[in-house]
This record gives structure tokens, C-alpha cells and sequence, in this order.
């Protein structure tokens, strides 16, 4: 028994590491695999198609909803979010960091004005936003933007559709 | 070469043993950890600073992206009511009435968590789009024969699952997960 001990030690704590490195490196595992697929460039907009059964790229998509996108990486820079809030309707603009935490979410009944205004920086960095935009410090310099509107019925989804060509996500330098 | 052949057998067994618990734990730890209402199960920490290694993983897997409960509260039925997985080759109807929120919807997903392919296109029921009882409630027929009215095909085989979508909800389903009242799923025969 004696001589099989160090080698089930062994095993035992390979298994242990094995265990831990999976679970808690699942996220950041798919969130990366998601990014090296995603047809966005970093830091720019990417607007999705209406979700179908076609529609494959991240589990659970909503087919009530109409979804758009930034992948960012704030690394130089801030990035500057600017969307259109769709009248009469459910939309938020939300953040993901690279362990698929949600810091940051912002709907369309959390604001007064018609254009919702996110400034994306890293801790620490100083920037002032006007009137009701405000100022997100991110966990993790690279994540995921996601902008979510419930879609109403076929003739709101083409105002949607045209509506969301004025979002637009850029790096301030 | 009794050495390598150990080195070997440790590394083949730590890996399975190493993958095959974190599957078990994910699996263990999100059952355990999920509040329950009936057929429906939540995460309350899903999308949250405050999720464990384990919820992150689960979310990770089958609910990428999913907003703090404070925006908006998943639920998802993996049985019918009786605790019966729920089955593409069987019929249920799923009955309720509106949730206290301001929006809401429920979309079915294969075992895959994407949606099923069928020739309707028809995937999800929200609240503004559904068909109604004459006291405002609801139902829903799921399952592989056309029917009239509410009805979202389940696929051919295998299983199935439905998410329960609570955007913003009322402080009252916000702090009663367990308890607030929602859809029924029973199970009305198999093939």
C-alpha cells in the first residue's frame, strides 16, 4: 500500500488541478473562443440578423429580441458607446467582462434623453462625460458590449433594423 | 519503463477523474444552488459579480450573457410539473398568466441551448404576442403536432428546455423567486 501511496497522491491532486483549471477556466475559455469567431472587428459595432434557428454563435438567443454587439479591448483607449434609445420599447445596453460578469447595464427607462451616451476606461483613468452619459471603469480591459431591443412586430423590427445603423462604438485614442 | 507506464496511467486517470468532476460539480453545485418555483429553476447570481466558479461555468455553458437578475431574471424548466424531463416526442401545455414585469418571454431550446430548427420559424412566445383566454390568461401547446392558437414545435427527439425571460421585474417577483406564480407545464401523452 505503502509503495501505490505517492502515486494516488498524485493522481488525486492532478485531478484537483485538473477540476479547478476546467471550471474556472471555462469562461474565459468560451468568452475567447466567442472572440477569435465573432465577425466584429474589436471596438466597432456589429449588428447581429434577427435571431433565427440559424443563429448559433452564443447559446439562448432571444428571438424576441434584436441584438447588436462590440467586442472591446480598452487597452489604448476609451471606448465611446453612442445608441439611439428605439421608442416605446425594451432596450439596455450592457457589459460583459472576460469572465462573462455583467458589470454594467443601462435601460432604456434609465434615461431621459433619446441617445444613450457610455464611456468604457480603464480604472483609474480620468474622463468626463456630458449631460447623461456616464463613465464605466471595466474589470477586464477586453470584454463584450451588448445592445438588446424587444422587438414589437415585423413592421417595428424594420424600424429597428434602420433605427440601430446610427449606434456606433468608437476608440477614443 | 514500469515508471513511464505509471507517469502515464496517473496522467490518464487525473485528467478523466480532473474533467469528469467538474462536469459533476458544475452540474451538483448549480442544482443545489438554484432557487426552484415548481418545474422552473433560477440562478440568482447568474451574470453577477458575486457568481461562484461553478455559476460562471454553468452560465458560461448554457446562458452566455445573461444580465444581473436586477435587469432581468431567467428561469428555466428542464421537467414538466410532475418532474418528468421534458420530451420532443411527447405533448404538453404550458398555462399562466402575465408576469409582473415589464416584459417577458419564453423560448424553447433543444438539449443543445439553441434554438430547434422547424418550418414554422416559430421559437418564442412574449407577452405581446401571445393569444389569450378571454380572462387574460394563457396557453401554450409545445410539442410535435400543429395545433391552433399558441403552439411552439419541440423537435423530432431528444430533449428540450424552456427559458423563462423577466425583464425588469416588479420588486414583488424580485424578491419572491419561489413563490411568485408562474406557468404550469403538463405533460398531455407521449408517442
Amino acid at each position: 500500500m505503502k509503495k501505490w501511496a505517492p502515486w494516488i497522491i498524485a493522481t488525486l491532486a492532478l485531478s484537483a488541478i485538473i477540476h479547478v483549471i476546467i471550471v474556472a477556466g471555462l469562461p474565459y475559455g468560451i468568452m475567447a473562443v466567442l472572440s477569435t469567431k465573432s465577425p466584429g472587428e474589436p471596438n466597432m459595432i456589429y449588428h447581429a440578423s434577427p435571431v433565427t434557428a440559424e443563429s448559433r454563435q452564443v447559446v439562448k438567443p432571444g428571438p424576441g429580441l434584436l441584438y447588436s454587439a462590440c467586442p472591446f479591448d480598452v487597452r489604448n483607449g476609451a471606448l465611446k458607446i453612442t445608441s439611439p434609445v428605439p421608442p416605446g420599447t425594451y432596450f439596455s445596453i450592457s457589459a460583459f467582462a472576460t469572465n462573462t460578469d455583467n458589470f454594467f447595464v443601462i435601460n432604456d427607462q434609465q434615461v431621459k434623453s433619446d441617445t444613450m451616451e457610455i464611456y468604457l476606461v480603464k480604472p483609474g483613468t480620468k474622463l468626463a462625460a456630458k449631460g447623461e452619459g456616464k463613465v464605466v471603469e471595466v474589470p477586464s480591459e477586453m470584454g463584450l458590449v451588448l445592445f438588446r431591443t424587444a422587438i414589437k412586430n415585423d413592421e417595428h423590427l424594420r424600424q429597428l433594423l434602420e433605427l440601430r445603423k446610427n449606434a456606433k462604438c468608437e476608440l477614443l485614442e | 519503463m514500469k515508471l513511464i507506464l505509471k507517469c502515464f496511467l496517473v496522467l490518464v486517470i487525473g485528467v478523466i477523474v480532473g474533467a469528469g468532476s467538474a462536469v459533476v460539480g458544475i452540474k451538483t453545485m448549480v442544482e443545489r444552488s438554484a432557487v426552484k418555483n415548481g418545474p422552473w429553476r433560477v440562478l440568482t447570481t447568474a451574470g453577477s459579480r458575486d457568481a461562484g466558479m461553478y455559476t460562471r461555468a454553468a452560465v458560461a455553458v448554457g446562458g452566455l450573457f445573461a444580465l444581473d437578475k436586477s435587469e432581468t431574471i431567467y428561469y428555466t424548466a428542464f421537467d414538466d410539473n410532475d418532474g418528468q424531463l421534458l420530451r420532443s416526442d411527447c405533448e404538453y401545455t404550458m398555462s399562466g398568466r402575465d408576469i409582473d414585469a415589464r416584459w417577458w418571454s419564453f423560448t424553447v431550446y433543444g438539449s443543445d441551448h439553441f434554438l430547434i430548427p422547424n418550418e414554422h420559424d416559430r421559437y418564442a412566445y412574449n407577452a405581446n404576442d401571445l393569444a389569450r383566454e378571454a380572462d387574460g390568461s394563457y396557453k401554450v401547446k409545445l410539442g410535435g403536432t400543429a395545433t391552433e392558437g399558441n403552439w411552439i414545435p419541440t423537435g423530432k427527439s431528444g430533449n428540450f428546455n424552456i427559458t423563462l425571460r423577466v425583464y425588469n421585474p416588479s420588486e414583488k417577483v424580485y424578491n419572491d423567486l419561489a413563490g411568485v406564480e408562474l406557468p404550469t407545464i403538463k405533460r398531455e401523452g407521449c408517442k
